[in-house]
């Protein structure tokens, strides 16, 4: 894991433009390093993505091919807030909605990381991501996955400090795909690939009783 | 941000060019009309003999070309206003709006060759040289009716003479409230921050992101192929996030 010294020099100008690791806008290079940590601590962005209440019994996860048009309908089940800065979102107990890092990261492809929620908030009754890898490569905002699992409402504020990443270094290798959720500024919504492994245990249920 | 500054000096340029187009502009193009009805004669009589026959006179003639040479020069000036809040970008999008030109004329725009021809001369005034491919391939646009073409004819040189003058107006009130064009190092910084990927994190004026993207857009040649799509997708990402980060760095930093 990166100390908060390693963070910084991997954030600098005299890192390798291949091993820059880039974090827009800035952290605070001298917060980060007086904290003597291993995160760097990220803000909320504007942008939300609730789930609308809707009379469907229920969403498969079971994952889809190319020649299901998905997204569309997936987005249609959402409905996007923006929050400017100064105003809030509020978060009943119960409910879920997508955020998104005010901040804009490109990990080089020596590094990986996950993304965890920060205690202070979390004793509140807010939990901020459940799918928390971060890969080689990738390269945008973070979309975060917030949940009030307390009993009062909470008021989350863009620009609030809302999680943190930690950073560990990995071989690089030659695959340089940015990954899906890549390039998006916005919470992004996708559903899971299809699973041919799934499909055929689904599909041959019946006929092997 | 830049769009919050140039919002709030809207009045000023509304009154200004109101003030402007009555004290200065419409002396100067009643005379340019004058001047250029005078240099040519046998056209100013034959237009007049055939205004005779429905009532009219040639001050008839001197109103309808003032008229539109006034027309004209709203354009001409709100085309300089634009091109000295975003510089470069603004012939960009101007290009790629408008393109390739021709078509029918109507009475109150220059000619599409004519108006780009003084977007050109006000970006060198401005120490911008445009790229020599753009609009090379623009046509003209042609007036429809005969009487049309005889006025344009004549409030065209009008306009010809005022452009200078609308120009420099419209230069002087954006510097006047300290709007200048985008920075040259800064789009260069932030065109080299797209090409990394990333959006821009040390604070750009909205004219400078959007010059950046357009650059990059056009080193790439358009991005309009289906294979370009996902690049496409990431540039205007990177151009919104850096405007984000600007108007963030704007507030904490104050």
């Amino acid at each position: 894991m990166l100390s908060a010294v390693e963070i910084a020099k991997a954030l600098g100008p005299d890192a390798p433009a291949d091993e820059r690791l880039t974090v827009v806008p800035w952290p605070e290079a001298a917060d980060l390093q007086d904290r003597g940590g291993t995160s760097i601590d990220l803000r909320l962005g504007r942008w939300f993505r609730s789930f609308k209440q809707t009379r469907t019994k229920s969403v498969s996860l079971a994952g889809f091919d190319d020649a299901t048009p998905t997204l569309a309908s997936e987005i249609s089940r959402t409905k996007q807030h923006f929050v400017p800065f100064g105003d809030s979102y509020v978060l009943h107990p119960g409910r879920f909605v997508l955020g998104v890092t005010l901040e804009w990261l490109r990990l080089p492809a020596g590094l990986s990381g996950y993304i965890t929620g920060k205690s202070s908030l979390g004793r509140h009754g807010l939990v901020i991501e459940t799918a928390a890898g971060l890969h080689p490569h990738f390269s945008g905002c973070l979309t975060l996955e917030l949940a009030n699992v307390g009993e009062v409402p909470l008021e989350i504020f863009p620009g609030m400090k809302i999680c943190q990443i930690f950073l560990h270094r990995v071989t690089p290798s030659e695959h340089s795909s940015l990954g899906t959720f890549s390039g998006r500024r916005k919470p992004s919504l996708s559903s899971p690939r299809a699973d041919n492994v799934l499909r055929n245990l689904r599909d041959r249920a019946d006929s092997n009783p | 941000m830049l769009i919050l500054r140039v919002a709030a000096i809207a009045g000023d340029v509304e009154s200004e060019f109101d003030r402007f187009l009555k004290d200065k502009v419409s002396t100067i193009a009643l005379a340019g009309i004058d001047a250029a009805l005078d240099r040519h004669p046998d056209r100013r009589d034959a237009l007049v003999t055939e205004l005779v026959h429905s009532g009219h006179d040639i001050v008839y003639l001197q109103n309808a070309c003032l008229f539109t040479a006034m027309r004209q020069l709203e354009e001409v000036f709100c085309d300089h206003f634009g091109l000295g809040v975003f510089g470069e970008a603004f012939l960009y999008a101007y290009d790629y709006f408008l393109a390739p030109g021709g078509g029918q004329r109507t009475v109150g725009y220059p000619s599409a060759r004519d108006r780009v021809k003084y977007l050109v001369e006000g970006a060198r005034v401005l120490g911008i040289e445009p790229e020599a491919r753009l609009f090379s391939s623009w046509q003209d646009s042609a007036p429809k009716q005969t009487l049309e073409t005889d006025v344009l004819f004549f409030a065209d040189q009008a306009v010809g003479a005022c452009v200078d003058l609308v120009r420099s107006t419209a230069f002087g009130i954006l510097r006047d409230k300290a709007i200048l064009p985008p920075d040259p190092g800064v789009v260069e910084r932030v065109e080299h921050a797209f090409k990394a990927g990333v959006p821009d994190g040390d604070g750009a004026t909205l004219a400078e992101i959007v010059t950046a993207g357009w650059r990059y857009l056009r080193e790439k040649g358009g991005l309009s192929l289906e294979t370009d799509l996902n690049e496409h997708d990431m540039l205007c990402e990177l151009m919104l996030k850096s405007i984000e980060v600007s108007e963030f760095k704007l507030r904490v930093e104050g």
